[in-house]
């Protein structure tokens, strides 16, 4: 949490709409990241981002400023994503929605700044083990997994946002990484 | 050390946690052993891999969709950016 945000919050819930529209921008592509990694395709990633701003505009009122924002805001975007995962299983299976993956090609959508000299040492075969391996965790892992590696959250945090002690955190964390070196190492 | 004892200490390494953990011990015991050093070594790999999941780009559209959703008598102030 920082002092900008409490700012912005205080002008949102004064009905400021500008103030709004920058905490979207400061959090768009967190979430959107979030829920890449938890859902695997950027269609539902985006209407589970979109469903997640459209419920801390109705109620940032509700927002208590004693917890961080990105806490709050973290906790409604996983909650979404694992309600969309739980949703869709009686209709999808894994190969059903792997099947409409952008494939190798979605490397284009990245933005030029994130491909680096230090990135270029990860293969894009890599990456889509490490992506598909995450996908393939039961979401009570993946959750952990997504915040700790693609949002970089301390376990502190991570624990707040799901509501489960360092312990349980931790213990997922090492399931986690247990599950994908295996799937990484087999290959 | 006995190998069953060694995940543990290799992922509070990983968490940044090993105070409490006979990490001395452990290090010892990977000189000799091939299985525990080698499993060290993917879960390091596997970490590294995860770290460097690289973002995707949001819709460009994204903060105008999501404009247009919200309540009517609100969403006509324009916003500039």
């Amino acid at each position: 949490m920082n002092f900008v945000d409490n700012k912005l919050i205080r002008k949102a819930k004064a009905g400021d709409m500008q103030a709004f529209a920058e905490l979207v921008y400061q959090y768009k592509d967190k979430i959107f990241n979030l829920a890449y990694r938890m859902l695997g395709n950027t269609q539902e990633a985006e209407d589970v981002s979109q469903e997640t701003f459209l419920r801390v505009y109705s109620n940032i009122d509700r927002y208590d400023e004693k917890y961080k924002f990105s806490t709050w805001i973290y906790k409604i975007a996983t909650n979404l994503s694992i309600d969309r995962i739980r949703k869709r299983r009686t209709t999808y299976s894994l190969d059903d929605y792997w099947n409409e993956e952008e494939g190798l090609d979605w490397y284009t959508r990245l933005p030029n700044q994130s491909i680096g000299p230090e990135e270029s040492i990860i293969s894009n075969e890599e990456i889509n083990q490490v992506h598909k391996a995450i996908l393939n965790l039961p979401e009570k892992y993946r959750v952990i997994m997504t915040l700790r590696y693609v949002e970089d959250l301390s376990i502190k945090e991570i624990s707040e946002i799901v509501n489960l002690p360092i312990s349980t955190v931790k213990t997922r964390l090492l399931r986690g990484r247990e599950y994908i070196r295996k799937e990484i190492s087999n290959k | 050390m006995k190998c069953h004892e060694t995940e543990s200490i290799m992922h509070a390494y990983l968490d940044d946690d090993i105070d409490g953990y006979p990490y001395q011990e452990f290090l010892e015991h990977i000189k000799t052993c091939h299985k525990c050093k080698k499993h060290f070594e993917e879960l390091k790999i596997t970490e590294r891999l995860l770290k460097q999941l690289p973002m995707v780009s949001t819709p460009p559209d994204f903060v105008q969709k999501l404009m247009q959703q919200l309540p009517q008598k609100e969403s006509k102030t324009r916003i500039k950016r």
